[in-house]
């Protein structure tokens, strides 16, 4: 039996979700796992995995911003990301002089590897998308990747090769010879999976995603779900308040839904408004689902980027929240020329390869 | 001090310094820009106007070579 550290970041709860079948996964193969996480992040794998240990590892501040500007946040907030990011060196160092591993698990978080131990980092995003006119940032992003990736022994990519069906386009393909070493692309993880049974709901509406543009979209949206037919749902992704708000016989709003509630909605659906970020596009190529509409969260460039790909891929169809209009939105969306995600191995296949080629390696057998 | 931390304070350093170098030089041309205009020197500020069209293009031309070429 091995001991494996698994440490997601806690900005939204994507990291942890898609750690959820690794984790299983390393159980099954009776190992111990250590989960350290703060926030939310911490809170779900948690609950999750109540027989694991849980240790407290705060990580970086979230610059989130009120408006669309995001990246001029982003550039201010980077001093303080780099002391996070020596303090986060610095609480590793203790946490590893406590015990003993056989293995580091990163989500995204940068600082969290070691010298000694083999480390291995996630993430779908190994070259960052920046508006054309900030081409010169996005080369330099890409160059300083690689030397954070060339501090771990593989960087797991959830996401098909980019020779494949590449689910994240640009974002997963590796630019410097140090990531492209290192790269495995597992395929997708979500801890979503698909269950057999009638799609009885015609519309889920999901409007998730850092604050305030969270409110902002439920603004936007609440009075335009009103007006269109059919069965709806509306998860409001606001935790701490579960109770449900009935507004019509064909309409409910859940102010805040478990995993297990939520992916029970996605299964059921027919059709679902969401925003455009990479979990919930994992959830829904792993659901098979056809028809969607994705609402990019302003100013975050990634989303922008996949809901321009997917338009140009006729995958499905995106808006921005400023100019989303329901009532010619979800038609267009439901048009036959978007045609959904092609078919691709699902989490359960990829989560078994990736223990069998990578991190097998480096564990007890 | 851990040598990620090391290098991320030099890249920080180095795009902070970038930025106002940036700054500096796009004020050095508004000024020099402005001051051929005052003194009736229009040949000169013409040749800065071209100047900055033609950098501002080519800086323009290499960023949508970048992406058609799938590099960014």
């Amino acid at each position: 039996m091995s001991h494996i550290l698994v440490s997601p970041l806690n900005w939204g709860l994507g990291h942890a979700t898609r750690d959820i079948p690794i984790i299983k996964n390393l159980l099954d193969h009776n190992h111990e796992v250590t989960i350290a996480a703060c926030g939310n992040a911490r809170s779900v794998l948690e609950q999750e995995f109540p027989g694991c240990r849980s240790i407290e590892f705060p990580d970086y501040p979230v610059p989130y911003s009120q408006s669309r500007f995001f990246l001029p946040k982003l550039f201010a907030f980077f001093p303080l990301i780099l002391k996070s990011l020596s303090d986060e060196r610095k609480n590793l160092d203790l946490i590893l002089a406590k015990d003993c591993y056989d293995l580091i698990i990163s989500d995204n978080r940068l600082g969290v590897f070691s010298s000694e131990i083999p480390s291995v980092f996630i993430t779908h995003q190994v070259h960052y998308h920046l508006p054309l006119i900030f081409w010169p940032a996005e080369l330099l992003a890409v160059a300083m990747n690689g030397l954070v990736h060339e501090k771990y022994r593989h960087i797991i990519v959830p996401d098909n090769p980019p020779d494949g069906i590449t689910l994240a386009g640009k974002l997963s393909r590796p630019g410097t010879e140090a990531t492209k070493k290192r790269v495995y692309f597992s395929g997708i993880l979500t801890s979503t999976q698909k269950v057999d049974g009638e799609e009885d709901l015609d519309y889920l509406v999901m409007i998730s995603g850092p604050e305030p543009q969270r409110t902002r979209l439920e603004k936007i949206l609440l009075p335009q779900v009103n007006t269109i037919e059919g069965s709806r749902v509306i998860l409001l992704g606001r935790p701490g308040n579960h109770a449900m708000q009935k507004q019509s016989d064909t309409c409910r709003v859940i102010p805040y839904a478990s995993t297990r509630e939520k992916e029970n909605l996605m299964n059921r659906a027919k059709f679902i408004i969401c925003r455009s970020g990479y979990t919930s596009m994992m959830e829904i190529a792993e659901l098979g689902k056809r028809h969607a509409l994705f609402i990019p969260t302003p100013g975050q460039t990634e989303q922008e980027y996949l809901s321009w790909y997917y338009e140009k891929k006729s995958w499905f169809h995106s808006q921005s929240q400023y100019r989303l209009d329901l009532s010619t939105d979800i038609p267009i969306a439901q048009q036959p020329g978007y045609t959904g995600f092609p078919g691709m191995q699902k989490t359960e296949d990829n989560v078994k390869r990736l223990y069998d080629q990578v991190l097998a390696r480096y564990l007890d057998r | 001090m851990d040598d990620l931390v090391v290098t991320g304070a030099l890249g920080l350093i180095g795009f902070y310094l970038a930025a106002v170098l940036l700054l500096f030089a796009i004020y050095s041309v508004a000024r020099l820009l402005y001051i051929s205009l005052t003194a009736g020197d229009f040949g000169l500020a013409l040749g800065v106007t071209v100047a900055i069209l033609v950098a501002g293009s080519l800086y323009l031309a290499i960023g949508c070579w970048l992406h058609e070429t799938d590099r960014i």
